[in-house]
């Protein structure tokens, strides 16, 4: 995705403003999680890349660094942030890697050096056979269970969760309201829960009923 | 091996349905570093959003990340934020001391350039590291108030009569030198008083150990103040710049 720094932009993003780093992070954040795990299957020692969780992690802790006051303060404005959030999170892995080695009580591994950190790697391309199987799997499952909804069922799921559209744009084209998307979006996702505990996935979390993690204010 | 942690499993159906906020998220990741079960069950929820979305990073999971780096970079600002307060009480009793000394000293002393210097050390850094050097003006008062600040990169405007200050931000030791080139092609070095850089300590606003009066029209029209820090074979970890104005 293409990123234009302008002078207004980069001195609002040395000065903190928490709507500019929220678009720097959401301009990046897909593009840094893709050459991650683009690198889990490039360099030794870096295999925990390829879970979710792990990468959701170095996203995180990345941009946690580069949105320190000093950190932001050292960003120019004119080399590509993507690279600048790169070389930061290069650090992050390989110090996760490192401490991973002393735990296991392995000697020192790759560095990186081999490794091409560049973003906008395809990713997937190296992933493992389990995973590919698995993601076969998912893929089977989906289209199953997409084949059981009803047009416009199934009009609404591609737009909300494949396409990624927002509820009011999805609500205009199917023509329902936003409260009506919704509630159906909600129902789609609980149907699909439960399609896929049915069939032995997603088994590990609760069936229904929760109550402990609302946000403040909720009843 | 089943893990009994409800929240967790609430948690993860939350997640799953869209609706687990950023808190129960920082939880849900914690527990499941250490529960091989919800650390399994969270990559499954993460393959079939990621499968749905083409994403590997699926759009609710980032904006929880969002919200979470959000809260981490205000703790980070408020963290920064005593320190810049202690140094205003540093500088409430050092001021007297160090205008006294700086009118002693002149501190603001021309230096002349050498032949082999090149113009570009005015330019615009390049190719500089991801590190974080920088300098902060203030303006200072006679009587002690602190008139102004800028950042790196901004622009500061001082009165005749008031005193400028520098303070510097080093994550590691180097040799520091500001100076600035006059309209007339003279240069005016404000660390180190005169000589070579010298060395300065890592640490976030530093003050540096002497201030500059604003006297003798010196600061008549907009001076860019740059600052430089180089490591001990001269090259270049940093390098910022601020632009003094006189005041109104």
């Amino acid at each position: 995705m293409a990123w234009e720094w302008d002078s207004e932009r980069l001195r609002h993003f040395r000065e903190g403003a928490p709507e500019v780093l929220g678009e720097v992070y959401r301009a990046h954040a897909e593009q840094l999680a893709r050459a991650l795990r683009s690198v889990a299957f490039r360099g030794r020692g870096f295999a925990h890349l390829q879970g979710a969780l792990e990468v959701e992690n170095t996203v995180l802790e990345t941009f946690a660094r580069a949105f320190e006051p000093r950190t932001r303060l050292a960003y120019d404005g004119i080399r590509p942030y993507a690279q600048f959030l790169m070389g930061i999170a290069r650090n992050v892995v390989l110090e996760q890697s490192r401490s991973r080695e002393v735990v296991s009580g392995l000697g020192p591994q790759d560095e990186g050096s081999t490794v091409d950190w560049e973003l906008g790697a395809a990713v997937g391309a190296g992933d493992s056979l389990e995973q590919q199987l698995e993601d076969q799997e998912m893929e089977a499952l989906l289209v199953s269970f997409k084949e059981g909804l009803s047009a416009e069922e199934r009009e609404l799921f591609e737009l909300r969760f494949t396409e990624g559209l927002a509820q009011e744009s999805a609500a205009e084209k199917v023509g329902l309201t936003r409260i009506q998307v919704r509630r159906r979006e909600k129902g789609l996702k609980q149907r699909l829960l439960d399609y896929l505990q049915a069939r032995g996935y997603l088994q590990g979390i609760q069936a229904k009923g929760w109550g402990f993690l609302k946000g403040r204010g909720e009843a | 091996m089943t893990c009994t942690n409800m929240k967790s499993k609430a948690a993860l159906r939350a997640l799953f349905l869209g609706e687990l906020k950023a808190e129960g998220h920082a939880l849900l990741r914690e527990h499941a570093k250490t529960c091989a079960e919800c650390r399994q069950s969270y990559e499954r929820i993460s393959r079939v959003e990621s499968a749905l979305e083409k994403r590997v990073l699926p759009k609710g999971h980032e904006a929880l990340l969002e919200a979470q780096l959000m809260d981490r970079v205000r703790a980070a600002d408020r963290a920064a934020a005593p320190e810049r307060r202690s140094f205003w009480d540093w500088w409430k009793v050092m001021l007297p001391a160090a205008a006294v000394a700086a009118v002693a000293m002149l501190v603001v002393i021309p230096r002349e350039r050498g032949a082999g210097q090149a113009e570009g050390e005015w330019q615009a850094r390049s190719g500089a590291g991801q590190s974080a050097f920088g300098v902060r003006a203030f303006c200072v008062s006679s009587e002690g108030k602190v008139q102004g600040e800028a950042q790196p990169g901004g622009k500061l405007e001082c009165p005749e009569g008031a005193a400028v200050q520098f303070s510097y931000t080093a994550p590691e030791g180097a040799r520091l030198s500001v100076a600035a080139k006059s309209s007339s092609g003279e240069v005016l070095q404000f660390f180190p008083r005169e000589g070579e850089p010298a060395p300065v300590n890592p640490g976030v606003d530093v003050p540096l150990s002497y201030s500059t009066p604003v006297q003798g029209g010196w600061l008549s029209a907009p001076l860019e103040v740059r600052a430089r820090f180089t490591d001990e074979k001269g090259r270049v970890l940093g390098e910022t710049q601020v632009t003094l104005t006189p005041a109104k």
